[in-house]
């Protein structure tokens, strides 16, 4: 062993072992860097040493389309992990080619960050709703074990479908109400959340067990809500599954909801979307997704224009509403605006806010039925659920320094109070002198809240409202808000808009900020933007919008509002562009219409009031700049003013 | 029944309901939906709205109860009897609601809604109000005003049951205050419908699904479905009218061809309803002279136009290319006639201004032929009699004169001021007319009425022989081309129709004379407050307390035409028809006789 011969066929056979291995390790090197450049490399147009030293940077080196090809299967990976386990890492994505492991959590991180639950660490990537996951993963194996093995739902489903919802439910920020059960559905009554779709607040979520949904199912569905629902029939209806799945459950129910007339009624919730909802940033906003993914825009279009608006849709007007809220317990008001300009809606507001605030007592009553102080007193008892120990004035002032004396401050909001107010003066204003008696001893304050009639009897130094409460006209709303009262209902619709700059600048230039205009016009345009099954607003839809008569009607009637002849003849006879009262007083002249100095001073004031004109040093103003244009453009103008002058004529006001 | 239809409304399940898919499907989108609006259906006169509202109940799910609500049947009621009637019937269509609401005011109405609604088993209730013509100003406005309260207030805690009410209100020209305007109550929160007329293949295709079953080759009935496309524009009445007309021509063995749509055409131009409502319609609304404006053709579409609005309402006006234009030929070339005889009218009234000026009656000639026409002149003379302006001439009056009676007539003709023809089913000894020849020779303003055709009439009235039938069929076409022919149904609906014309043409309202019973409006609104009354409480306690109406009508003087006005309220109870058996005849009031007829009908 140790001669030289021997040492050296020692060293010839390690020699030769050497050099095999070398060959071997050769080939191996040869063979991974061949499969490298075969499966990695090659398809991604990427430089050897790109694919094994800089995986970080892929997509600088990477064809783009080959990426784009890969990355769906990749991010299915990472997805597929994610619902699973509520995390994952680069070992857990076996279909990922080991260089892009790394990438593809990264590249998930990024895209995915901004609307799911997900936390990012060095080699992991991790749902910080994965308990929430989990839960729902352990309800569902439970719920569907046994799916179609027998009718109806056993006491364990139940308990299993009642996790289900409440996981749902948490997600979503819902309060859950009264459940029903009905053959193999299980229902349950839920508060929604506030969205800025057209939602009913309470509708009824529901789970089906049907492996095979169908008519049937869909009529199960309808007899389940119908016990449920509070108004319309929209329902968010979750269809239960087998352990192995031979059938898409969901997308068979939906097929046959689409065959029935609840086609805009029931939301059908996958699995999937379900799943979507519980990892979602902002669930309901995933929720609203998957309700659009279903419905008709205009269903959901959030956007009003008949009656006051809901909170989600109520925009701007914080200084009206602080002025409110912060001195309702030491001072009284009137609102007074025209006609849909949003008096309703603020009051709404101020008085959820009062409520909110616990610091007074607010009492609100809608007038607008009421013509007396009889039907003053019925309405007041009927809507503050305030009993009168007599219906008198004295009998109100009683009542209210009782509930004064035991409590908070209170606060008197009253709506449309304008033909109240009318039938009070000719009796003398005895209901309007309680209430300036009950505020000034501080037994309760009062907002009131009209059009026309208030507005004249502020300005009327006979009236017991003169210098009591504090005028606060409305007008229209601030560029900013008016931009946002459009683009965020639209963005929770998901739908562009087409050259947003211009297309936003023609809507303010068009609507200088009338709330209810940009309401009208949001609603035309999803409406044009659905007729044409996209989820996109172009500026051709506005110009068509812009044109229709409907529009063009809608926007001077609404402009006009309240206002009566004579001020509807001043807007018609001045010069676009502004005008002196001399000039308005030649204007009338040439168009034979003779009134008073008097007569004319109110009516530029309502007209000022009613936010049509602006006055600034001597000079009178459109407020909304469009009017003249459309006026001109659309109408017979001589024929209106001749019927204006056959009303003022007669009397009318 | 013929196989269409043109008297009332179609049934839900109509085959000849065409058209209005869009209308129907937001309709029911809305009726099931979250309500964000309440919804008007604009229409002039038989347009289809009953029609809509009755397809649109019937394709509602069970689980959305409905409740129409037509006024026609309170015709004048104050505020408090329209929210009572309203409570009723939302009570009567909903079975589970047993107690009987008493409803006050606006505040209890809402009330009763919120609590009517409040039930488990009621998912939405949809209210299908229609003829609110039929009620005062004051009461409509009222209604409107609790309807805009309930929409304003039906997100509101305390009554949330009302997010499940629906309102649809169906109507014309009677909505245009109420909705149309800026300053309407209902304008904020309702949705406008306008109905359109059908399009020409829904047109069409009824005319000719009509005529084939009638076994009408399909082609030759899709060009008669042509041809009255072409007059009508899909006028839903007018169209089954038209093809109604050419079903009778079928019937006599006869192959209809579109000459005999034009002959049709010109026949409904001389004595339909609907044109005879409208031209009506268009006097109360004071239109005529905006019809004129119409008939040019050249104003820009707008709604702002008060008077293109309200043309639109009556069902005389459109939208084409964005102009105003007449609805179509037929109603275009009426419009024509009608605008013609008004001139013709104004020319008349400017010649009778001058007699009432100079404080002389003015003297009324009324010719008919007497045995079958007794009650009409009856009930004519009457109202004539009230009027102070006029002094009432027929045979009635002659007397013993050494003249024949042609004679006399002519003579009595020749001394009046107004001519006013009555023709029903005979021609009686031709003196008729020839009284209406010298009121025409002598340039005397003629109104013409004809009896109804849908009259019922003993065969003793109707004339056999066959020379004299074509004589009055001769008579009655010269009539239907030279005046405005207007048909009447019972003799107080000519005797209103009478007063209506001379009142026109003498350009005041007719002067009650003093010395006659008269009732003023006031007095009036109270009697049908008692009538009303006593019926509420005669719901409540089951006693039949008709007779006790009626004698207060005659306790305050009234007569037979007020009478009858009284009794088409009460029309809705089955013993409305025995008490107008027992007011008998067309006399002054209500007889012992009667009186007995009513006790013994009701006895029975």
């Amino acid at each position: 062993v140790a001669s030289p011969r021997c040492g050296l066929l020692i060293y010839d056979q390690a020699s030769a072992n050497s050099r095999w291995l070398a060959v071997a390790l050769a080939l191996a090197v040869t063979l991974v860097l061949a499969s490298t450049y075969a499966n990695l490399a090659r398809p991604f147009g990427l430089p050897l040493w790109a694919t094994l030293l800089a995986r970080r940077r892929l997509d600088a080196y990477a064809r783009r389309d080959a990426l784009k090809t890969a990355w769906p299967d990749w991010e299915q990976a990472v997805r597929t992990e994610l619902l699973r386990y509520g995390d994952a890492t680069p070992d857990d994505l076996r279909s990922v080619a080991g260089p892009f492991r790394r990438y593809a959590l990264r590249r998930y991180a990024k895209t995915y960050a901004p609307v799911q639950t997900l936390e990012a660490h060095p080699g992991r990537l991790r749902l910080l709703t994965g308990d929430r996951l989990r839960r729902w993963h352990a309800g569902w194996a439970s719920a569907g074990r046994e799916l179609g093995t027998r009718p109806g739902l056993t006491s364990g489903e139940r308990a299993a479908v009642d996790v289900l919802a409440a996981v749902l439910v948490e997600a979503l920020g819902l309060t859950l109400g009264p459940t029903r059960d009905f053959e193999a559905v299980r229902a349950y009554l839920v508060e929604v959340p506030a969205l800025r779709l057209k939602l009913p607040p309470k509708f009824p979520l529901v789970f089906v067990a049907y492996p095979q949904p169908g008519a049937r199912t869909v009529q199960m569905l309808v007899d389940a809500v119908d016990v449920l629902r509070e108004t319309g029939y929209f329902a968010l209806v979750v269809p239960l599954e087998p352990p192995v799945r031979q059938l898409d459950v969901a997308a068979e129910l939906r097929q046959a909801v689409d065959r029935s007339p609840h086609v805009q009624d029931f939301i059908v919730l996958s699995q999937d979307d379900v799943l979507d909802i519980l990892i979602a940033r902002h669930p309901a906003q995933g929720l609203a997704q998957c309700i659009l993914a279903q419905v008709d825009l205009t269903v959901v279009s959030p956007f009003v224009i008949s009656g006051p608006v809901p909170e989600t849709m109520f925009f701007g007007r914080e200084a009206e509403v602080k002025m409110l809220v912060e001195n309702a317990s030491i001072a009284d008001f009137a609102v007074v605006g025209n006609r849909k300009i949003g008096k309703t809606s603020l009051l709404q507001r101020a008085r959820a806010r009062l409520d909110a605030g616990g610091r007074v007592k607010p009492l609100m009553v809608d007038c607008q039925t009421v013509r007396d102080a009889a039907g003053f007193f019925t309405t007041f008892r009927a809507q503050t659920g305030l009993e009168l120990p007599a219906a008198t004035p004295e009998g109100l002032a009683a009542a209210l320094t009782d509930l004064r004396q035991d409590g908070l401050p209170l606060v008197s909001l009253l709506d449309e109070v304008d033909a109240l107010l009318a039938a009070e003066k000719a009796r003398g204003e005895p209901l309007a002198a309680t209430w300036r008696a009950l505020a000034q001893a501080g037994v309760c304050h009062f907002v009131f809240c009209g059009s026309t009639g208030l507005a004249r009897r502020l300005d009327d130094p006979r009236s017991v409202f003169f210098n009591f409460p504090q005028p606060l006209p409305l007008g229209y709303l601030s560029p900013e808000t008016a931009r946002l009262v459009l683009i965020q209902p639209l963005e929770t619709l998901g739908i562009t808009l087409e050259d947003a700059t211009t297309l936003l600048d023609e809507v303010l230039a068009l609507t200088s900020g009338h709330p209810n205009f940009i309401q009208y016009l949001g609603r035309g345009l999803v409406q044009a933007a659905n007729l044409r099954k996209e989820r996109r607003i172009l500026l051709a839809d506005l110009a068509a919008l812009r044109s229709s008569t409907d529009f063009t009607d809608y926007y001077l009637k609404t402009v006009w509002g309240e206002a009566g002849p004579l001020e509807r003849l001043i807007t018609m006879v001045v010069p676009p562009d502004g005008f002196r009262l001399r000039e308005l007083e030649a204007a009338l002249e040439a168009h034979g219409v003779e009134v008073s100095d008097e007569a004319l001073d109110t009516g530029l004031k309502l007209l000022r009031i009613y936010a049509i004109l602006q006055k600034h040093e001597r000079t009178y103003t459109f407020v909304p700049r469009a009017f003249p244009q459309i006026l001109h453009s659309t109408q017979e103008v001589d024929r209106l003013i001749t019927y204006e002058k056959r009303r003022l004529a007669g009397g009318g006001v | 029944m013929g196989v269409f239809v043109y008297r009332g409304p179609l049934p839900p399940d109509s085959p000849l309901f065409r058209g209005r898919t869009a209308e129907l499907a937001r309709l029911i989108r809305l009726c099931q939906g979250e309500v964000e609006a309440y919804a008007i259906v604009y229409g002039g006169r038989q347009t289809g709205k009953t029609s809509l509202l009755l397809r649109l109940a019937a394709g509602l799910p069970k689980t959305v109860r409905t409740c129409r609500v037509d006024f026609q049947w309170v015709p004048g009621a104050t505020t408090r009897q329209v929210f009572t009637y309203l409570a009723r019937r939302v009570a009567r269509s909903l079975p589970d609601l047993v107690a009987a609401p008493e409803v006050d005011d606006a505040p209890s109405l809402v009330e009763f809604l919120s609590e009517a609604i409040d039930q488990p088993e009621i998912s939405r209730l949809v209210l299908l109000l229609e003829e609110l013509g039929a009620l005062p100003q004051a009461s409509r406005n009222d209604l409107a005003h609790v309807l805009r309260a309930v929409f304003t207030n039906r997100f509101d805690p305390s009554c949330r049951p009302l997010a499940r009410l629906m309102v649809v209100i169906a109507g014309g020209v009677e909505l245009y205050d109420l909705a149309a305007t800026q300053v309407s109550p209902l304008q904020n929160c309702c949705e406008a419908m306008y109905l359109p007329d059908l399009s020409e293949p829904e047109a069409v295709g009824l005319i000719a699904d009509g005529l084939t079953r009638l076994r009408l080759p399909h082609t030759e009935a899709e060009a008669l479905g042509e041809a009255i496309y072409f007059h009508v524009g899909g006028h839903p009445y007018l169209t089954q009218r038209l093809g109604g007309a050419l079903e009778a021509y079928l019937a006599t063995g006869e192959l209809p061809k579109p000459a005999h749509v034009d002959t049709a055409a010109e026949r409904l131009l001389s004595g339909n309803p609907l044109l005879h409502h409208l031209r009506r319609a268009l006097i109360e609304e004071d239109l005529l002279g905006a019809s004129k404006a119409l008939l040019d053709g050249n104003l820009r579409f707008s709604r702002l136009d008060e008077d293109m609005a309200r043309l639109e309402l009556l069902g005389l006006a459109t939208e084409a290319n964005g102009y105003w234009k007449v609805r179509n030929r037929l109603l275009a070339r009426a419009l024509e006639d009608w605008l013609a005889a008004s001139r013709d009218l104004d020319q008349d009234h400017i010649d009778l201004a001058g007699t009432i000026a100079r404080d002389k009656p003015v003297c009324v000639f009324i010719s008919s032929t007497w045995k079958d026409l007794q009650p009409e002149r009856e009930a004519v003379e009457d109202a004539l009699h009230r009027m102070q302006e006029t002094a009432f001439a027929g045979m009635e009056y002659f007397g013993s004169r050494p003249e024949t009676p042609r004679e006399v007539s002519l003579a009595e003709v020749d001394r009046s001021h107004v001519y006013i023809g009555i023709f029903a089913h005979r021609y009686g000894s031709g003196i008729t007319e020839a009284e209406y020849r010298r009121a025409r020779e002598r340039d005397i303003p003629c109104l013409i009425y004809l009896k109804d055709d849908s009259v019922a009439v003993p065969p003793a009235y109707i004339g056999r022989e066959p020379a004299k039938v074509a004589k009055l069929e001769a008579l009655k076409c010269e009539l239907e081309v030279h005046h405005t022919v207007s048909t009447f149904k019972s003799p107080d609906h000519l005797a209103t129709q009478v007063v209506t014309d001379l009142h026109n043409l003498l350009g005041s309202a007719p002067t009650v004379r003093e010395e006659e019973p008269s009732y003023t409006r006031n007095k009036f609104e109270e009697l049908r407050d008692k009538i009303l009354k006593i019926i509420y409480d005669h719901e409540r306690t089951g006693t039949p307390t008709f007779i006790e109406a009626s004698q207060i009508a005659e306790e305050l003087g009234l007569t037979t035409i007020e009478i009858d006005e009284q009794l088409e309220i009460l029309e809705w109870h089955q013993y409305a028809k025995l008490a107008k058996a027992g007011a008998g005849n067309h006399g002054a009031r209500l007889t012992p006789l009667g009186k007995q007829r009513v006790k013994e009908g009701l006895k029975s």
